[in-house]
């Protein structure tokens, strides 16, 4: 099966081929539900977020500019979507209360779900700016110049949030005793 | 910068797969110097290891249909704004202080001109050999391409990058495949193996997964068609999908046979006309290729903002009309193409509004 580049799928999407644009959702509903996910630590939301992105794609689509990479693009309208729908629900301060406690000891025996618990915990611990980044550019392999683009900031701001949101993920983790 | 933040610096880049040889060695005999730096090192390692290992989420089964529901009452909604009948009526619409005295001639004209560039795509005769010079490598030089008959001794094997290629899991499916193996009786594939232009497309990645679409290979049986693909524009085409996307089309296939259509597709403007489905779905009109054997309306497709008209889809659209062929065949429509004034027109952003009152 021939697997068609997203510039080709976005270019027949544009002659009016409706089977291009289901290409482009079935390739990225899954990396921009997670991305939002990641954020928003809520499944509903990013189920919605999700939606509303691909929406805005079919939209915007015909003012897309085919200099940016069209996954680019897409992570700019999630990443904004998902800002704008924790800003609408105050959903900042809920996450707090959502977070799972902290005060295990370092004895504790911790299995692997746990880790992994733990440091989605700890994603959501950091401010939204070191989140996004460590979203973008860990969990999703966007290089610096990529969530520059995608959050409009230079690529040494995303280098630094990355290397402060590393920092402080590495701090939370080693006062759960997650490491030692 | 401190030795801290420089090492910090380079931590940050080993991290993210960034970091030269030297910077590493540097890197590497610091951190053997500092136990506590090596200990920061170790936990971001582990950090980024296990962020590697996040599992990521399946979104919910209904999102999917969720979200082409909505996209398809989009365009469905879209789709309800009442279009003009016809093309020439979206042009009868233009205002007379647009137009004036110039709107039949303009209607002719620019359905002339649409239906030019679907000409070029499959019949394009070259007004003179300098007409054609600037912008298009022309069947001679394709010529040098062409190869001796040739037995299977003489196919190359020694290419590490055509050893490489054969080695592909999907070519060597392929190769195993029945229809394959009777297309290998065919000693038009001898030949097409001969060419070390194709060679070195079937090294590409995207070359052979074109390959393994039933019509691209029937294409490919045909010289022309190989002789086409010994243009390294073309080639690159091909890779990107619009040349493949045409070959699947039995016009296109038939069309690329002839030395002038392959001129015309070093082209890129003509290349991503053809990869336009409707473009393609209009290359069987004899009419159209007839009316449009004039010097006149080839130089109208030398103006760019022409070619960007053709590019909206209800100019394309007004090739169904009955009324717009009719006009082709009007010689004083055809003699006003020769008109700067009337190119002049076609230029006109408002025309391009007007002809796009649909939207």
């Amino acid at each position: 099966m021939v697997v068609l580049d997203d510039a080709v799928l976005v270019q027949r999407f544009l002659r009016g081929d409706q089977g291009a644009f289901e290409a482009l959702l079935d390739r990225y509903q899954k990396p921009i539900f997670n991305a939002a996910l990641r954020i928003t630590n809520n499944s509903d939301d990013a189920a919605d977020i999700t939606q509303v992105v691909f929406i805005k794609a079919y939209e915007k689509l015909q003012s897309y500019n085919s200099k940016y990479k069209f996954f680019s693009w897409l992570y700019r309208i999630a990443i904004n979507e998902s800002l704008n729908y924790l800003q609408g629900r105050r959903q900042l301060e809920q996450i707090d209360d959502e977070l799972p406690s902290s005060d295990q000891t370092p004895e504790q025996s911790i299995d692997r779900e746990e880790i992994q618990e733990q440091i989605e915990a700890a994603l959501l611990e950091l401010s939204l700016d070191y989140r996004i980044a460590i979203v973008l550019c860990h969990l999703q392999g966007l290089s610096y110049r990529e969530a520059g683009y995608v959050l409009d900031v230079p690529e040494k701001t995303v280098k630094s949030r990355l290397f402060t949101a590393r920092k402080l993920m590495k701090d939370i983790l080693l006062r759960k005793g997650i490491m030692k | 910068m401190n030795d801290g933040a420089r090492f910090d610096e380079l931590i940050q880049s080993e991290l993210d797969g960034l970091i030269s040889e030297r910077e590493r060695k540097e890197l590497h005999d610091y951190l053997a110097r500092n136990p506590e730096a090596l200990k920061h090192y170790n936990d971001l390692q582990a950090l980024s290891l296990q962020l590697k290992n996040l599992q990521s989420v399946d979104p919910p089964a209904y999102l999917r249909t969720s979200i082409l529901n909505q996209v398809h009452a989009k365009a469905i909604q879209q789709s309800s704004i009442p279009p003009p009948q016809t093309f020439k009526e979206a042009l009868m619409a233009i205002p007379n202080s647009i137009l004036g005295k110039k709107r039949a001639i303009v209607v002719g004209a620019v359905a002339v001109a649409v239906v030019a560039i679907l000409y070029l795509t499959i019949d394009y005769p070259p007004a003179s050999d300098e007409d054609v010079s600037g912008t298009i490598g022309g069947a001679q030089k394709a010529k040098k391409y062409r190869s001796e008959q040739m037995t299977k001794k003489d196919v190359d094997l020694k290419n590490a990058r055509l050893q490489k290629a054969l080695q592909n899991d999907k070519l060597q499916k392929l190769i195993k495949s029945p229809a394959f193996q009777s297309k290998l009786q065919n000693s038009a594939i001898w030949d097409a193996l001969a060419s070390s232009a194709l060679r070195e497309a079937l090294a590409s990645d995207a070359v052979r997964e074109a390959l393994a679409n039933a019509e691209v290979r029937e294409a490919l049986a045909i010289a022309e068609v190989r002789e086409a693909l010994a243009i390294a524009d073309l080639r690159e085409a091909l890779a990107k999908g619009q040349l493949r996307e045409a070959l699947q089309s039995a016009e296109a296939r038939e069309a690329l046979q002839s030395a002038e259509v392959r001129e015309a597709l070093a082209n890129a403007e003509v290349r991503e006309a053809l990869a336009n489905a409707e473009v393609r779905e209009a290359l069987s009109s004899a009419e159209m290729r007839e009316a449009l054997a004039i010097a006149e309306v080839r130089e109208a497709l030398s103006i760019a903002e022409v070619r960007e008209a053709l590019a909206i889809a209800e100019l394309r659209e007004a090739l169904a009309s009955a009324e717009v062929r009719e006009a082709l065949a009007d010689a004083a429509v055809r003699d006003a193409l020769a008109s700067a004034e009337l190119r002049e027109a076609l230029k006109s952003g408002d025309l391009q509004s007007a002809v796009q009152i649909a939207d």
